[in-house]
């Protein structure tokens, strides 16, 4: 048990600290306080055993053993400790917020900006007179003692929990666009604020506009330090999955950079190598290609744990080169070119698959030989002299 | 639910912080915990036992009282308090002179039963709209500060206080007008101000509900 002094102290620290916005979630403090007997001596007060003299003490209905019982009945009213949680029922609307009876000494206040984590206009648009909610207690106004309790932090909490459940099992979420900036969009998912970076979207970050749903997965989910990063891309990926490795897909060129080009497949954006453009070395990525073209590529891999699909059209091309010099060639012959790539592959694994038999029969050959060798030599030898 | 158990339940034992007491509520204060003070509900119930036996008898003798809390959290049930026993209230800031300077306060209360006649009758609809403006501007702010007193023609025999500390100012007035004051105190308040004290938690509507209520039954009761 903690020494009195030390505990007072450790509470008017903690009473003192104003925190502005978010309150990490702190566990909430149960241990009761048992009553010490130098509590009671109040100054230039007059003991019990006097006040139960005074006349008129048997006319109240209880006995100070009675109070003392009752005191510890209540014993949790007389002090909340900041972080902890509580239920509370609303009592009156204000236009800076709503009064809620916690059970304290007085109505605890709970500002309009602690209502939600979306904004709201008025309280009375979250809460209603007699609503029971759970607050977590935030802060104690030095001026007039009064508790200030946030409804957010509380749902926060909740939010918290549906989230890491749902990142446990890679549930896609849809996120509503709050914001926007040069790094990624800023997304409320579940009540919780997060972002989601731009190389993790799917769509240029230039046609996303506040309001937009997006479909998410989780990337990372740290409660403790307010971290939520999702992925549109994953989730994305997810859906598309149409195609196979192999297969031949009709994209649109939605940017191009120096290293090559990503391409619009469904919904996905996949990178088209320069390497894997052509047979023939390619100066200018511009010259070949450009932004809203349409081409046929093929799936060379996709990645599903990082959303990437990676493209090729060199494989199509009839003949070497072909992609620079006769592009329009390249697109139609593009399927005939896939079936032809899978059929030499298939070959090729065939014959791959025929060696690996003819190998294994070898070496069991060879061990059935070593095999007799060790039972009998001259069974062996019988048998070589008879070969 | 006995006496004990609704005042527990109401939080009436529940003082402020150690810091914000006032010295003289010592013999009042039954303990400090968790640097809060603990009120003395032995002393409330012996307290409130007195203030009824004076209302019973204030009633019996056809006296009024007034019902007086001016903080926030005590407005809804002083003006509940005083809707049940038919008496009169203030429940906003309180007015300089309004119990010194009654004949002229007086006067603003006859205003404001005219103009709830006038509002009642439509004779604002009649007059131009600049002066119904003016009117009703008028009829707002007298109602909003005056409203508990409307129909009253003398002083009262007694007023119950609540809140205490914001309301010295009328209790002083209370004394030069030779009325006698029961203040329902928290730990803050000065026991000196006022005639009869109930030591109780006067930030809790519960609380002073509870209280307030039981004075309200004896002023109903004795004057049957």
């Amino acid at each position: 048990m903690l020494a009195k002094s030390s505990s007072l102290q450790q509470r008017r620290r903690c009473s003192s600290v104003t925190r502005a916005t978010r309150v990490t979630p702190l566990a909430a403090a149960t241990t009761p306080r048992a009553p010490v007997s130098s509590d009671f001596r109040i100054k230039n007060a007059p003991s019990i055993e006097e006040r139960k003299g005074y006349a008129g003490y048997d006319a109240v209905g209880f006995t100070y053993e009675e109070f003392e019982d009752a005191l510890l009945e209540h014993d949790g009213r007389l002090m909340f400790d900041i972080g902890s949680f509580v239920t509370g029922s609303v009592a009156s609307l204000d236009s800076r917020g709503a009064y809620i009876d916690i059970g304290a000494k007085a109505l605890a206040f709970c500002p309009t900006e602690e209502l939600s984590s979306t904004r709201v206009g008025r309280a009375s648009d979250v809460l209603q007179l007699g609503m029971l909610r759970e607050f977590q207690v935030v802060r104690e106004d030095r001026h007039d003692n009064v508790l200030i309790v946030s409804l957010k932090a509380a749902e926060a909490k909740i939010a918290w929990k549906r989230i890491r459940q749902m990142a446990a099992e890679d549930v896609t979420v849809m996120g509503k666009v709050s914001d926007a900036n040069r790094g990624g969009v800023i997304v409320n998912v579940e009540g919780v604020q997060g972002f989601v970076p731009s190389s993790h979207l799917s769509v240029a970050l230039a046609a996303i506009n506040n309001g937009d749903t997006l479909p998410l997965k989780f990337l990372e989910t740290d409660e403790i330090r307010q971290r939520l990063v999702l992925s549109n891309r994953r989730a994305k990926v997810e859906k598309a999955i149409t195609f196979k490795v192999g297969d031949v897909v009709v994209g649109t060129i939605a940017s191009v950079k120096p290293y090559g080009a990503f391409v619009d497949i469904g919904g996905v954006n996949g990178l088209l190598h320069i390497s894997q453009l052509s047979h023939e070395r390619i100066a200018n990525i511009n010259s070949v290609i450009s932004v809203g073209q349409q081409v046929k590529v093929m799936v060379l891999s996709q990645d599903q744990q990082r959303g990437r699909v990676s493209l090729s059209t060199k494989k199509l091309e009839p003949t070497p080169g072909d992609m620079v010099n006769n592009p329009q060639l390249v697109f139609e012959k593009a399927e005939m070119m896939a079936e032809a790539f899978k059929q030499r592959v298939a070959a090729a694994e065939a014959a791959a698959r025929a060696e690996e038999a003819k190998l294994a029969s070898e070496i069991a050959g060879q061990a059935l030989g070593e095999e007799s060798l060790a039972a009998g030599a001259s069974e062996e030898k019988a048998e070589a002299s008879e070969e | 639910m006995t006496e004990l158990q609704a005042l527990m339940k109401a939080g009436a034992f529940l003082g402020h912080r150690t810091s914000r007491w006032n010295p003289r509520m010592a013999k009042y204060i039954y303990a400090r915990r968790n640097g809060v003070h603990i009120l003395d509900l032995v002393q409330t119930v012996q307290c409130l036992d007195q203030a009824r036996a004076f209302v019973k008898k204030l009633a019996n003798q056809g006296g009024s009282v007034l019902f007086l809390g001016t903080s926030r959290h005590a407005a809804g049930p002083i003006m509940a308090a005083a809707a049940r026993s038919n008496s009169f209230y203030v429940n906003q800031r309180w007015l300089g002179g309004m119990f010194t300077n009654w004949s002229t306060m007086r006067l603003c209360v006859h205003r404001l039963t005219y103009l709830n006649q006038c509002g009642e009758d439509g004779t604002f609809t009649t007059l131009p709209k600049r002066e119904e403006a003016a009117l009703r501007r008028q009829h707002a702010r007298l109602k909003k500060y005056l409203g508990g007193l409307c129909g009253m023609e003398q002083l009262p025999n007694a007023v119950i206080v609540t809140g205490q500390s914001s309301d010295s100012h009328a209790l002083a007035e209370c004394r030069r007008s030779n009325i006698p004051t029961i203040g329902i105190l928290d730990s803050d308040g000065d026991p000196t101000s006022v005639d009869l004290v109930i030591p109780a938690n006067d930030d809790s509507a519960a609380s002073l509900d509870y209280i307030l209520t039981e004075l309200t039954y004896c002023l109903s009761t004795g004057s049957r």
